[in-house]
């Protein structure tokens, strides 16, 4: 089988629907299948990265402990966007998770290198 | 081209799954191959054979399982979805001691390893969500 | 604890219904009940998966669990053919059955 790079896409704020955890799933199961993953956080999906939420109120999961693990799964190429960020006021510093912020144009270039590109 | 398609959209909101069905038959009419469908998030609570459709609405469904049936079509249902979405196969409705098994039969449950299979043995994934 | 008391805690695939009940003693129960022994390199993995439950909510798969025993224990026991040799199920799944905790998702 040919080797495939997989990008898969956040675009949802925390706790909305069920999309952020079933993209994180998609992420942990082809880690097990040896497909390289790297994630791009857009727009409210930014959100959910910032440190210290406590998710115990809403009586939900925090899928902030799956964030932190993701580097033990050899995930470690996280893109969000440099606007997003400016339009939050928050830097990669606010973030539980290393990520790389980039321009618009640079996604452009970004989302071209991937043979499967996921966006739910 | 081998293709295979993640379908992630809810059957009760939206055109998606009805799109998905369109451009499966298109795709197969024009000799490409249908690797895999992977039926995931929302999409899944439909594949339930205790669903009654009004006799004047089309059974997508039903239309799936008519594919399947013409061309061979290997139609996936995420466990996981299913399961905390009450759609189980007897072997789930045992293992979970459930009344009733209700999975239409022909859609299989299995883990997202099918689909991080039909990423990697397909030339193109095509989503459709909402 | 007999036969009966200890299946009554367990799911239909032997994994622990409650994850708060597990203690030390449970787990060498239920490796009895599988008649299979658990040596000190066995707990080893066994405090791994668990610290790694305890830090990110989820049962870890192969290569999470191969990477978590590196760094505790070092290259030599951060190897999948090590962890096979140890268990003689999947080694993310036995661990993790032991360890009381929900069966680890996406396991090969």
């Amino acid at each position: 089988m040919a080797d495939k790079k997989l990008l898969l896409i956040f675009r949802n704020p925390p706790f909305s629907d069920s999309s952020n955890k079933d993209t994180l799933d998609i992420a942990l199961a082809c880690s097990a299948f040896d497909i390289p993953v790297s994630l791009l956080f857009l727009h409210d999906a930014v959100l959910q990265l910032i440190k210290g939420q406590q998710s115990q109120a809403l009586q939900q999961k925090n899928l902030i402990n799956t964030f932190k693990a993701l580097a033990m799964y050899d995930i470690d190429q996280l893109f969000l966007l440099e606007s997003d960020l400016r339009r939050f006021a928050l830097s990669t510093a606010d973030l539980t998770v290393n990520c790389q912020a980039i321009s618009e144009s640079e996604m452009a270039t970004l989302i071209r290198q991937f043979d499967t590109v996921i966006n739910l | 081209m081998i293709i295979s398609l993640l379908i992630y959209a809810s059957q009760n909101s939206g055109q998606a799954e009805q799109t998905a069905l369109r451009f499966t038959r298109s795709a197969l009419a024009q000799g490409h191959k249908i690797h895999r469908v992977f039926f995931y998030g929302e999409t899944v609570s439909g594949i339930s054979s205790l669903k009654v459709i009004p006799r004047d609405e089309i059974d997508i469904t039903g239309q799936w399982l008519d594919l399947a049936e013409s061309d061979d079509l290997d139609l996936v249902v995420c466990i996981a979805a299913a399961v905390r979405r009450g759609v189980l196969d007897q072997q789930e409705c045992d293992r979970h001691n459930r009344v009733a098994a209700n999975l239409v039969a022909g859609f299989n449950l299995s883990g997202l390893g099918q689909l991080a299979d039909a990423i990697l043995s397909s030339d193109r994934l095509l989503t459709f969500g909402n | 604890m007999n036969r009966d008391k200890l299946l009554s805690l367990l799911d239909n695939e032997g994994y622990l219904l409650d994850l708060s009940s597990w203690t030390k003693s449970l787990a060498a129960e239920l490796a009895e009940l599988d008649n299979f022994e658990l040596t000190d390199q066995h707990w080893e993995v066994i405090e791994t998966v668990r610290a790694f439950y305890l830090a990110y909510e989820i049962s870890p798969s192969m290569r999470p669990l191969v990477k978590a025993m590196a760094i505790k224990y070092g290259p030599d026991k951060g190897k999948s053919i090590y962890l096979m040799k140890l268990f003689s199920d999947s080694p993310p799944k036995q661990a993790a059955r032991y360890a009381g905790l929900p069966k680890p998702l996406n396991c090969l």
